[in-house]
């Protein structure tokens, strides 16, 4: 399949996204909150950082790019994630922040990270380093829904009941609460994301927007 | 094979460095950012001797007329139509065989001579007319050197009646093999002819049916027939009565038996192709691909295409990635025009898979 138009560089911003579910969460709350000046970017699903990036580099239009946010999930270990991707940036020469959620201003172009879930602050005011992913960010924030411990449980019991081990509970948790909607029912998580699913004006989703604001 | 290049004031290229060739290098980039130029570029050391060095050109861009004017004729040569600049383009064979042709206008040369055409000079009489044209002085001032050896030189000129080359002292040159495959001209049928006789003589022609196959199963045997005086190349379909030429069996048969034959040919030198996508469905391109490429390999022959179609780009790349003895004989080169400088990125399989993947641009 050709790619679409949207697929040239063609803003100064970018977030470079890894699957399709991040893609459509950053692009539909980057519409939300009118930042137009930002172009959302999807590696694909399957590949490395580093690749992603020497072949980014290489696209048309990339010498117009001065600020990059790359989005990962945290997943188990938030300082195996933070270090993989510290290091694709330097080995493809760029620079690379000392910690997430803050851009690195000495280069050209800036480049943050954000790690999902990210969706604290401590006592001092940092963003605090969970692991985890961005289903997980989707999920605390709508974990104080009524029907939210129904899910749980149920996930629970299928877990009891059978040999059944969910791998992937984020994934398992979403699903289960988008089945049991009208409006959602059917829909993939991306699907969800694009029809609002998830509160933008969330309070855990402020650690993200405010980064987006300083691209 | 030519592994690298350097262009100056060329055309459209102010300069240009292609820093690496592959074996099998498709060029991309958007119109009339020199695709085609570099094409040409590079086809004009091997032809080097010809007088019609630089309007083969011209002809394969549908364009087939002289003019003794030479601002017409030459100033589209030169970098900004500046016809007081040099010139020059400069290849790298195998690493360690550097060839330069350096071309500048000499406005004050003067011909020898300057005859009638010999239509006129055989006739017992001829018009005369009240306007004949002034014939212009000036010519194409040509050097070629050859790693660090004295360069040969030569003068090309026009006049009435055609393109004229002088030599200055003695010129050599060794041949090399090449075709090239221009998108607007369809290829001459005694080019196809003849290139199928050398592989039918040497009882290769199988080859070629094998890979027209790909596109219609039912072609059994292909052979030279006259038309008139030409050979044209006919295919025989099982099934049918009677052989058909190759011509009428539709565009993607036409163009691929003109791509195999070539490449066949072409034993240790370079096929050029134009737009190698046109008239190839893209169902068959990643199988056609597979086989020309590794027809390719088979003799040594390098592929240097240009190609608009991400269709054929991801076919290809997926043609040579997925086959081991191909997969480190590719490389895509795109060409971007960013303030009128037009420079090369580089792309290698992993580039692809990640961009293709992702469903970036890359053309």
């Amino acid at each position: 399949m050709a790619p679409n138009k949207n697929e040239t560089i063609e803003k100064t911003k970018i977030v470079l996204t890894e699957g399709k579910d991040a893609l459509y969460f950053a692009v539909n709350i980057i519409n939300h909150f009118d930042i137009p000046y930002i172009q959302v970017v999807d590696s694909g699903g399957v590949n490395n950082l580093t690749n992603s990036l020497e072949t980014f580099k290489k696209r048309e239009n990339y010498e117009i790019v001065d600020s990059m946010l790359i989005l990962r999930d945290a997943e188990t270990d938030f300082d195996a994630a933070f270090r993989s991707v510290t290091d694709s940036l330097q080995s493809v020469g760029l620079s690379a922040p000392s910690k997430t959620f803050q851009f690195f201003d000495g280069a050209n172009p800036r480049t943050a990270i954000a790690l999902f879930p990210a969706f604290g602050k401590d006592e001092n005011g940092n963003i605090t380093s969970e692991n985890g992913t961005l289903e997980d960010l989707c999920w605390s924030i709508i974990s104080e829904k009524p029907e939210i411990p129904c899910i749980e449980s149920f996930l629970n019991d299928v877990e009891k009941s059978s040999s059944i081990k969910l791998r992937r509970p984020h994934k398992n948790k979403l699903h289960s609460y988008l089945s049991a909607t009208n409006q959602y029912v059917g829909m993939k998580i991306g699907e969800a994301t694009k029809i609002g699913a998830w509160g933008w004006t969330h309070p855990k989703m402020q650690n993200f927007v405010e980064l987006l604001r300083q691209m | 094979m030519i592994t690298k290049c350097s262009i100056s004031r060329y055309r459209c290229f102010k300069d240009l460095n292609i820093e690496k060739l592959a074996p099998i290098t498709l060029i991309g980039g958007k119109n009339n950012v020199g695709k085609s130029t570099l094409l040409e570029a590079l086809l004009i050391p091997f032809i080097r001797i010809h007088p019609y060095l630089f309007l083969q050109h011209l002809l394969g861009r549908g364009l087939s007329v002289i003019s003794t004017d030479h601002e017409t004729m030459w100033a589209p040569l030169f970098y900004n139509f500046d016809l007081n600049g040099i010139f020059s383009i400069q290849i790298t064979i195998d690493k360690n065989s550097t060839e330069t042709l350096s071309v500048d206008y000499d406005p004050n040369y003067v011909p020898e001579k300057v005859s009638t055409p010999d239509n006129q000079q055989s006739s017992n009489s001829f018009d005369i007319r009240q306007n004949y044209t002034a014939i212009s002085t000036g010519a194409l001032h040509i050097k070629y050197t050859v790693n660090d050896t004295a360069p040969q030189e030569s003068t090309l000129t026009t006049g009435i009646n055609g393109v004229h080359s002088f030599f200055h002292g003695n010129i050599s040159f060794v041949g090399r093999p090449h075709v090239f495959l221009p998108s607007r001209l369809p290829i001459s049928s005694a080019d196809d002819s003849s290139r199928f006789g050398q592989l039918d003589k040497a009882n290769k022609e199988k080859q070629i049916i094998e890979i027209l196959q790909i596109i219609e199963p039912k072609i059994s045997d292909l052979s030279a027939i006259n038309i008139g005086n030409i050979p044209v190349l006919h295919i025989r379909r099982d099934g049918d009565s009677n052989k058909l030429p190759v011509n009428l069996s539709g565009d993607g048969i036409a163009k691929l038996t003109s791509l195999a034959l070539a490449v066949a040919n072409c034993e240790n030198g370079v096929v050029f192709i134009d737009e190698v996508e046109n008239g190839i469905h893209y169902s068959k391109q990643e199988a056609i691909w597979n086989a020309i490429t590794s027809l390719a390999a088979k003799v040594n022959c390098q592929i240097i295409a240009t190609t608009h179609s991400y269709e054929f780009l991801s076919n290809a790349h997926r043609a040579n990635a997925n086959t081991n003895s191909l997969s480190d004989r590719f490389l895509y080169v795109r060409l971007d025009r960013k303030d009128n400088v037009i420079s090369p990125k580089y792309f290698s399989h992993a580039d692809l898979d990640v961009a293709l993947e992702a469903n970036w641009e890359v053309r």
